[in-house]
């Protein structure tokens, strides 16, 4: 069984976050063909954008990963590259989301 | 309040509409600076939160160009950067930015951010309110201003008009007269004209202080000290010829009854009042607190008239002295106010009696006319510079 991961979000946030989610979930394919056209340009500034989306909407693992995917694409790094986006694509796929309202 | 946020990515886009919104805040978004600027142009909005990447025009330049162009309002700015270093931080400030909060950011910092960025836009926006109230009470103040210097200009040619006409003729005399108020209006006054046949009356007076209320009573003064029955100069008796020339002393006398000073406003004058009788050749003057009127004889002999004296108006048991000198062919009497001897050169030197006196003897051949004017000019000269600080009047008066 794998493991899920529960992420606690602000509830008026509820329903943007589908689409946020399925944005990332593009950013993983566009990444994974960019690396193939060693376009480390575009794959920084998605990296960069993730970084800074994800932890306002309340994905801090989103943040951890763009930082990465950022800061390894300055150097072209494909293989930290490769490795942060399967990272990411799992994440997608195990996340729960759970809904409170705000203090 | 109305926000702009300016970023190219939707997600942070969509983000920041939707927390701001939860707080109340209307929201207008930008996906660059150039938007952003166009938005900012057409639409009032004065709080804009700007990431700091973005293509076409970035969050710094954004920056730049709104503090560097004029949109009328001051305008509060966030900068959203995943740079937190130092640097950025400086140039982001040097830029004109008000704050920074660092992406991904906490909802609760920029919250307090956000309401700090509101006190001061309120500060800004009561610094210019108050602005537009100063300009209008400036504005007000000018037209004021404008109406006063009219209402002023007005009161002095109503004093011109009460003076003598430049043309005015005195049949047996020549006549010459000086009068530059140092404002508009003035608180000298003076006059002369015929009592009968035989006299001539003149005086000349100053009311004490400047400006308006002492230019009032100048001209109060000016309209009784007229030579018609009933007037201080000229009183109705039984018989022939029905009426009788008050003398010098009894005109000063009755004055200083009618004009007593009020406590508040102090406003005594001085005054001469003469007569000339042509037939008999005398002068008979009384003085009343003024200068010294200078009588210069024909050869060339200095009078000086009325050394001392009290004004009008202060003590209501003043006795006022009367003066009687031969008045023939070719002697001048000249009355004038203290402006003259009083008239302070660049090292506050005053001109002085002593320095007129010598100028008018010395001038004693010159046409009456001619003698005005030198005087005028030597005064000029030696204050040396624009705008004299008291009114500056002079009669003459010459026994053809």
């Amino acid at each position: 069984m794998e493991e899920r991961i529960t992420v606690y979000i602000d509830a008026d946030l509820e329903d943007l976050i589908p689409e946020f989610l399925e944005n990332r979930r593009e950013d993983v394919e566009t990444i994974r063909a960019a690396l193939g056209r060693e376009d480390f340009d575009l794959i920084g500034r998605l990296g960069h954008s993730m970084k800074g989306a994800g932890g306002g909407y309340g994905f801090d693992a989103i943040t951890d990963i763009g930082r990465v995917i950022e800061e390894a694409a300055k150097t072209y790094k494909s293989e930290e590259i490769t490795t942060a986006v399967a990272s990411l694509s799992l994440y997608l796929d195990r996340v729960d989301i759970v809904y409170e309202e705000a203090e | 309040m109305r926000i702009l946020v300016v970023d190219d990515d939707p997600d942070i886009q969509r983000l920041l509409a939707r927390i701001l919104h939860s707080w109340e805040h209307e929201v207008v978004t930008a996906n660059n600076g150039q938007e952003a600027l166009a938005i900012l142009e057409q639409t009032p909005i004065r709080f804009v939160i700007s990431d700091w990447m973005m293509p076409e025009m970035d969050g710094l330049e954004l920056c730049h160009r709104i503090r560097n162009s004029d949109l009328g309002r001051y305008i509060y700015l966030i900068l959203l950067t995943a740079r937190d270093a130092k640097n950025d931080l400086i140039h982001g400030m040097e830029a004109g930015a008000d704050d920074f909060v660092v992406n991904p950011f906490n909802r609760g910092e920029l919250k307090v951010r956000i309401r700090a960025g509101e006190r001061i836009l309120a500060l800004e926006q009561n610094l210019e309110a108050q602005n537009a109230r100063l300009q209008q009470a400036n504005e007000q103040v000018r037209q004021a201003y404008e109406c006063i210097n009219r209402d002023l200009e007005a009161g002095a040619e109503i004093q011109r008009s009460l003076l003598p006409p430049p043309d005015f003729k005195l049949p047996g005399f020549n006549v010459s007269w000086s009068f530059s108020p140092s404002a508009l209006v003035a608180g000298d006054i003076f006059n002369l004209f015929q009592l009968d046949e035989q006299q001539v009356g003149f005086y000349l007076l100053d009311v004490a202080g400047h400006g308006v209320p002492s230019a009032m009573l100048s001209v109060t003064l000016s309209r009784i000290l007229s030579p018609i029955p009933d007037s201080p100069l000229k009183y109705r008796i039984p018989g022939s010829p029905n009426y009788a020339i008050a003398t010098p002393a009894n005109v000063l006398k009755e004055l200083n009854q009618r004009f007593p000073v009020q406590d508040d406003t102090m406003q005594y004058f001085t005054m001469v009042y003469g007569i000339v009788n042509r037939a008999t050749q005398t002068l008979t003057l009384s003085p009343g607190g003024h200068p010294p009127s200078i009588f210069v004889s024909a050869k060339g002999k200095l009078t000086l008239l009325g050394l001392s004296s009290m004004p009008i108006g202060l003590w209501p048991e003043t006795e006022f002295e009367t003066e009687h000198i031969r008045f023939c062919s070719g002697d001048r009497l000249y009355l004038y106010s203290d402006g003259i001897p009083d008239c302070f050169s660049p090292d506050m030197e005053p001109y002085s009696q002593d320095r007129m006196v010598s100028r008018l003897v010395e001038w004693r051949k010159k046409p009456l006319e001619e003698v005005t004017g030198a005087l005028e000019q030597d005064l000029r000269k030696w204050r040396g510079r624009d705008g004299f600080s008291d009114d500056l009047t002079l009669l003459a008066l010459e026994m053809i």
